[in-house]
């Protein structure tokens, strides 16, 4: 790739796999993971931070992919929706209610969501409707309106 | 978009109007700015970067000092581009003397952005072109006192 | 009117009594599991050897003639492949096949600006290179010479003799003209009792926005010459209609190929314009080509939704509240390029009278250029405006003549026992019944305990409002309305087409011409599927997305005008039909000649009923046709494929375009919404404290799916209503062009929405189901009839579709400041 800028070496966990990556100065995370990682569950809806569909899992906090250069993830441990259920078929349980209570209709914002949400529950594991509305507050949907993701959290952390 | 203000710079009015007036001078007290290049007596072009929400982009401007009235008035003309928008700005400084033997320079500054950098910077630009604006005129003060 | 008392031009459909063990039910969606593990393929995934990444260079003027174009600095830079300039362009395509008459068809509409950039943001060159960054650094050295021109930007003000024309060739800024007159509106306004004038209506300019932004890789391969368009378009077949004749390339030689799309609602029709730059970059680069937009351009140059203004609405309307109809001026504000339209200016009159029996209606409707982003079928496309000016209208008539604004609905609505009722124009608007919906609305936000709460409220610093919105979604369009605003164009009718096949094994495989962004078609094609052939949903594959090469098309093809459940199943159901037929009579002749009347398809077998032992496994009836047709009975073997093609045609006869009448739309599923509103008296900011959403759809395939696309409806109608607006400055400048400033609604914006549904099955369709998705822009009436009810006595009228809290709080002043309220009665 002919870009401008110096090379840097970094040292991740991806998904649970140590990897080493030479990266571009100016890389965004979310590039690095979609074009080099070829992971492509990872999206891109705005410029400018707003939407969440890069959303990924940093060091266990939810995290916007494209505001974060691929160079600083050096050290880190980052979580991608790839890493939700077992294998190519299994979904796992938030998945599931997802898939049960119809929060999902395009996909686009999924991965992003499903993410934000997985540490809503680490870190709140009986969460309220509105804590679960704000929590989402950095998740843009254009497709379901909400109420159908809400309920779908809901009801993945009743399980 | 227009903006205005009012500074209090404490330097006689004469010498700050003639640090306006001079076009080496004003080149030299634009904040931010990579690249100067005077032309003549009332023309100087600059190079800087813009600091938006999404980082910084390169401006390219040619200025022209338009109006003079000595000690008194400096309407500065500027019109540039910045990757694929274009910038065109007109800024009027009214100087008058202060009591305590400084200035007062009341200035507005009428600023058109064309192209995306419109809406990035429609929510800060006031701010930005206050703090150009300021920042000329501390610098043209410290300048003026022999200071840098 | 009712099926006794008049004869219908069409009448009702016999539908399939083998659907209902599926249809009907919530079956979990096929397309979920790849999408929850983010194995979807959207566009921006994809990727090709050699290919080169798209930058445009556009213009940062509303308004300016292209003087110069360099781009030498550009393409010296190493890794830059090629650049294609406007004024290549205007040399490689003729300009696109304009929908109106003279003078709007003479505006010369190119994929790129060539003589002169006429909206903020419109292509001016493309930059191809080997990486995305590049192609953007590379662009910047483009150095485009332009000379400014005057902008103009209020779409009624365009038509006046100094505004700045943009397109020389048309001669005005008018696009289209046409006057809409049904009955007699100066007789009703002659006689009525009262006379309720309102001087000013305004819907804004916003977009349905999905996430996904619009994108394509496209290869024009030299080998064959075959352009492969692998895009998120949701209406290919259109999109080629238009872009083949512009470029010279056959629609044979164009393959189209989409999977999962991140949204389309309306927006991602109009991308052929960008398609067509990136075939012409491809074929001189000799290489794919990939783009993926950014958000602000997909903001500022992709496509906005519908900006119409209405003005000099006046309203007949008798002592006991009946209302007679209105008489309005309209301007519609398409933007720099017609594209879609003017289409529009004929789709809202499948809802002449809403979901009222108003009978006297007269619109004088012009369709204007403006230096902004050009629209295109934004969600409710063009219906949404009409039905929202007509709910304000019998809001602000209750609420001038002191009628209460349920009673008064329920005297106006078309009556249950109306249906089919024949609307002014011909429409035939098939099932409803609009006040049970009212009353299960009222029911879902408990209206009185919500009037008793807003009596409460009085001086309390926040006011309450309740409101209600009532409109429709027409769906299954008939395109010979078109005819209407230019009788020379060569459209009619509808169609869409499925093929149903089994493969070689037995596998029962279906291909769509829809290009589903989320609706979950395969889903619900495999359900209906599934109760025709007698099989589960699990054992139908839908092939995923459209693929022109592979599955089946005709020319309305694609995922856009609430139609799925009728032109798309419809077409499934007829495709079905056939291979079922072929399959009985495969399996008759297999099981020894028997009758084909004694076969039966059920529980995954074609059997002879009444002996489950006597059974043959699709597998066998599959390897006989394909692998040992020796032993079927010649005539047999001849006559079947278990390839079965079926495209739905819709009852449709071509319009009458010299009163503007016809049938224009087969099936009119309805949406009554309720909101209660608190607003702050200090700062105009406005709470939803609780919305209910009531829907009609007809028959349901799968309910789960129908309620999730409500949901969706509401959240952008409420987003609109109070979040989303496009705010162009007066050059041109498209002030919030990325989602830092376009404030699309997030989760704290949208309520819990509360959902109500009823069934009036259609009479007309295959399976008694009705289009839906789209909805009719509900939560904009029912917003702005809430906020109206909040304010205090002597305000002026909601006369905006947007009320973010400045406008809410000049609404508020103009009570105690004494200002002109915007609407006056004269009576009798």
């Amino acid at each position: 790739m002919a870009d401008s800028g110096a090379v840097h070496t970094i040292e991740l966990t991806i998904n649970g796999e140590q990897q080493t990556h030479n990266v571009m100065s100016r890389q965004l995370l979310v590039h690095f993971i979609r074009d080099v990682l070829g992971m492509r569950g990872t999206h891109i809806g705005c410029d400018t931070g707003n939407c969440g569909a890069c959303t990924i899992i940093v060091d266990g906090q939810p995290v916007k992919s494209c505001m974060m250069l691929a160079a600083q993830a050096d050290g880190r441990s980052i979580e991608t929706i790839e890493s939700l259920g077992d294998g190519p078929d299994g979904l796992d349980p938030l998945q599931e209610a997802f898939r049960e209570h119809h929060g999902l209709q395009c996909g686009f914002c999924t991965p992003g969501v499903l993410l934000n949400a997985k540490t809503l529950l680490a870190e709140n594991p009986n969460p309220s409707t509105d804590e679960i509305r704000r929590a989402l507050l950095g998740n843009i949907c254009r497709c379901t309106g909400y109420t159908n993701i809400v309920k779908s959290i809901e009801a993945a952390a009743a399980k | 978009m227009n903006v205005s203000g009012r500074s209090a710079v404490p330097m006689p009015v004469s010498e700050l109007w003639t640090a306006l007036s001079d076009p080496a001078r004003l080149g030299g007290a634009l904040p931010h700015v990579d690249t100067v290049d005077v032309r003549d007596d009332a023309n100087f072009s600059a190079t800087s970067r813009v600091t938006t929400g999404l980082g910084q982009t390169p401006l390219r401007m040619d200025f022209e000092i338009a109006d003079r009235r000595e000690g008194e008035h400096v309407r500065i003309v500027g019109s540039g581009v910045a990757g694929e928008n274009e910038v065109w700005m007109s800024v009027s400084l009214d100087l008058s003397a202060e009591g305590d033997g400084g200035s007062a320079a009341a200035w507005t500054a009428d600023v058109r952005l064309r192209g995306v950098l419109s809406s990035l910077l429609q929510r800060n630009l006031p701010a930005l072109v206050a703090d150009q604006i300021e920042g000329v005129l501390l610098v043209a003060q410290q300048a003026g006192s022999g200071s840098r | 009117m009712n099926p006794d008392a008049k004869t219908l031009p069409y009448s009702p459909v016999e539908q399939s009594e083998r659907l209902g063990q599926w249809s009907g039910k919530n079956v979990p969606r096929k397309e979920d599991k790849r999408l929850l593990k983010g194995q979807g393929a959207f566009v921006d995934d994809l990727w090709m050897h050699r290919m080169g990444y798209v930058h445009f260079v556009r213009s940062p003027h509303a308004h300016a003639r292209i003087v110069s174009i360099d781009v030498s600095k550009c393409e010296a830079v190493p890794g830059v492949y090629a650049t294609l300039t406007g004024k290549e362009v205007g040399e490689l395509q003729e300009p696109y096949f304009q929908m109106a008459p003279e003078p709007g068809a003479n505006a010369k509409d190119y994929c790129m600006a060539v003589d002169k950039a006429r909206f903020m943001g419109e292509p001016v060159v493309a930059v191809l290179a080997e990486s995305r960054e590049l192609a953007r650094d590379a662009a910047e050295l483009v150095e485009v010479e332009y000379e400014v021109l005057p902008a103009v930007v209020d779409g009624v003000a365009t038509v006046e003799p100094d505004a700045p024309i943009i397109h020389d060739e048309v001669g005005s800024n008018v696009g289209w003209h046409g006057v809409y007159d049904y009955g007699d509106v100066d007789w009703a306004l002659d006689n009525a009792d009262h006379v309720v004038r309102i001087d000013r209506l305004h819907f804004h300019r916003f977009s349905s926005a999905p996430l996904e932004c619009s994108a394509a890789l496209v290869n024009w391969d030299p080998g064959t010459g075959v352009c492969e368009f692998q895009t998120n378009n949701q209406m290919p077949m259109f999109a080629a209609m238009f872009l083949g004749p512009a470029i010279g390339l056959g629609i044979d030689h164009m393959q189209f190929v989409t999977q999962d799309i991140g949204g389309g609602f309306g927006i991602k029709i109009t991308s052929y314009t960008y398609l067509t730059a990136l075939a012409l970059l491809s074929r001189k680069a000799g290489r794919p080509v990939k783009w993926t937009e950014y958000r602000w351009e997909h903001l500022a140059a992709s496509a906005h939704g519908n900006e119409r203004t209405f003005l000099d609405v006046e309203v007949p309307v008798m002592s006991d509240g009946t209302i007679l109809g209105f008489k309005l001026r309209a301007f519609d504000d398409a933007g720099a390029y017609m594209r879609y339209e003017p289409l529009g200016a004929v789709i809202w009159s499948q809802v002449v009278p809403g979901n009222y029996r108003f009978k006297h209606i007269r619109v004088d409707y012009t369709e204007t250029f403006t230096n902004k982003c050009p629209v295109g079928p934004n969600r409710g496309y063009s219906r949404l405006q009409h039905l929202w000016m007509i709910e304000r209208i019998v809001d602000t008539v209750a609420h001038e003549l002191g009628f209460d604004p349920v009673e008064l609905r329920k005297l106006n609505y078309i009556q249950p026992e109306d249906f089919p009722y024949e609307a002014p124009n011909g429409c035939i608007y098939d099932s409803g019944d609009y006040h049970a919906m009212l009353d299960k609305a009222l029911e879902l936000v408990d209206y009185p305990a919500v009037k008793q709460r807003k009596e409460a409220a009085a001086g309390s610093g926040k006011r309450i409002g309740i409101g209600i919105g009532t409109t429709l979604d027409s769906g299954t369009n008939n395109f010979g309305q078109s005819r209407i605003i230019n009788p020379e164009l060569p459209f009619s009718g509808n169609g869409e087409a499925a093929f149903c096949k089994l493969d070689l094994y037995g596998e029962v495989t279906v291909t769509l011409g829809t290009t589903p962004q989320g609706q979950g078609h395969e889903t619900t094609t495999a359900q209906v599927v599934a109760d025709i052939l007698g099989i589960t949903p699990e054992m139908v594959h839908v092939r995923a997305g459209y693929n022109k090469a592979n599955h089946t098309y005709v020319g309305f093809s694609g995922t856009y005008a609430s139609q799925f459940a009728v032109t798309g199943l419809g077409a499934v159901i007829g495709a079905a039909e056939k291979l079922r037929g072929e399959m009985v009579r495969v399996g008759a002749a297999m099981l020894g000649g028997v009758d084909e009347d004694d076969v039966e398809l059920a529980d995954g077998f074609v059997r002879l009923a009444g002996n489950p032992e006597a059974a043959i496994p699709f597998i066998g009836i599959a390897a006989t046709v394909f692998s040992n047709v020796a032993e079927l009975p010649g005539e047999l073997a001849d006559s079947v494929s278990l390839n079965c093609r079926h495209v739905y045609r819709p009852p449709f006869a071509v319009p009458n375009s010299e009163d503007k009448t016809g049938q224009l739309t087969l099936t009119y599923a309805s949406q009554v919404h309720v909101a209660v509103v608190e607003v702050d008296e200090e700062t105009g900011a406005v709470e939803l404290l609780d919305y209910a959403a009531v829907d009609e759809c007809g028959r349901k395939v799968n309910p789960q799916i129908v309620e999730g696309q409500v949901h969706g409806a509401t959240g952008h109608g409420i987003g609109a209503a109070l979040y989303e607006t496009f705010n162009y400055d007066s050059d041109g400048q498209l002030l919030n062009a990325t989602f830092m400033d376009y404030h699309a609604a997030t989760s704290l914006d949208v309520p819990m929405i509360k959902y109500g549904d009823i069934e009036c099955p259609s009479p007309f369709t295959p399976n008694g189901a009705k289009g839906m998705g789209e909805g009719g822009g509900a939560p904009l009436s029912t917003i702005s009839s809430a906020i109206q009810d909040a304010l205090p006595e002597g305000a002026h009228i909601v006369y905006d579709t947007h009320n973010p809290p400045e406008r809410v709080y000049d609404l508020l002043r103009s009570a105690s400041l004494g200002l002109p309220r915007g609407v006056s009665v004269t009576s009798r």
